[in-house]
């Protein structure tokens, strides 16, 4: 009777644990502003490919994951990935800057520098994965500001 | 028959490849077909009036982008005053120019607080609608509003051109540079030659 949940519930452990969230940073902004950008690398150390369909939080209105088009002219767009970010399996997709990255529209408040950032990904298979993350200053290029 | 032929072919490549590395060595002087300087006439984060003829005598960085833009205007933004850095002693030749193309949105005094953000040399400049798309298209910077297909309403992005524009002292357009394309320090390296020539 209790088995199987268990077996269940390992499983599912199992999964989360093959979806991993590292160094997860955003850049720092005015206190008035209305979007902000957060970057991290996402490793999926399982055997299947998962999807990021969502990302939750209470910094922003809306949340999404946007990647970067040639809008032609020599301008760019940044537009929502659309049916969400496929994570291959035994892979890795690491949004950063001029690429991938999760787009925070209709700010609560300014990030400050310093300060910290909590959000939820929400992965098909995975599940959902609490990531926090740190707020660099706004030329920063990565997790560690220069690089 | 067939050997003149082919040699002829591979003295056409040598010529092409001597040329493409001719090019390429080039020192970065300014083109004497550089064109007119662009004229434009803005506004500071300070509400003054900023026309064009005030970069004279120093050399500019342009960069045009807009507040609310997540990630390529804070990148290009950041390998600005990266370059800056670089130049080391020489920077306080080159002044730092963020022109908004958003100037619906960027009023004088958000721009400026963002402008801060980055560096304190960093000037900040939008104006009316017309003043910016008059500015845009004297360097020749293209822009339009996008609205992402997901986003909540009223929300929307601006397409652009990435450009980062070094001016010599005379305000001519004399490099175009991009991030993805040279390191801080290389793009240092091209500007340098340009303090010297007076």
């Amino acid at each position: 009777m209790i088995r199987p949940l268990l077996l269940g519930l390992l499983a599912c452990l199992a999964a989360a644990a093959d979806l991993v969230v590292e160094q997860a940073w955003s850049r720092a902004t005015t206190a008035g502003a209305d979007t902000g950008a957060v970057f991290c690398a996402i490793r999926n150390r399982g055997t299947e490919a998962d999807t990021l369909t969502a990302i939750e939080g209470t910094a922003a209105a809306t949340i999404e994951v946007h990647e970067h088009v040639d809008a032609g002219n020599g301008t760019m767009r940044m537009q929502p990935v659309a049916g969400g970010l496929a994570i291959p399996a035994g892979g890795e997709v690491v949004l950063k800057p001029r690429s991938y990255h999760v787009m925070l529209i209709g700010l609560k408040q300014g990030l400050v520098q310093g300060g910290g950032l909590d959000l939820v990904f929400v992965f098909a298979k995975a599940g959902r994965i609490p990531v926090h993350a740190r707020i660099n200053p706004a030329w920063a290029m990565g997790f560690d500001e220069e690089k | 028959m067939r050997l003149p032929l082919i040699a002829t072919i591979l003295v056409a490549v040598v010529i092409l490849f001597s040329a493409v590395g001719l090019a390429l060595r080039r020192p970065a002087a300014p083109p004497p077909d550089a064109g007119p300087a662009p004229d434009f006439a803005l506004v500071r984060s300070d509400g003054r009036p900023f026309p064009a003829a005030e970069l004279r005598g120093r050399l500019a960085l342009v960069y045009f982008g807009y507040t609310t833009c997540p990630d390529i205007c804070p990148t290009e933004l950041g390998w600005m005053t990266r370059t800056l850095r670089a130049l080391g002693d020489t920077a306080g030749e080159v002044q730092p120019v963020f022109i908004t193309i958003d100037p619906e949105r960027d009023t004088p005094a958000k721009l400026g607080e963002y402008a801060a953000l980055f560096d304190a040399r960093l000037l900040a400049l939008t104006g009316s609608p017309e003043q910016v798309a008059a500015a845009a298209k004297a360097f020749g910077v293209a822009y339009q509003r996008n609205v992402p297909v997901s986003a909540q309403p009223g929300f929307y992005l601006m397409d652009h051109t990435m450009t980062t524009f070094v001016l010599d002292r005379q305000g001519r357009i004399v490099l175009r540079l991009q991030s993805r394309d040279r390191t801080p320090a290389e793009a240092a390296a091209l500007i340098r030659p340009l303090i010297g020539a007076r």
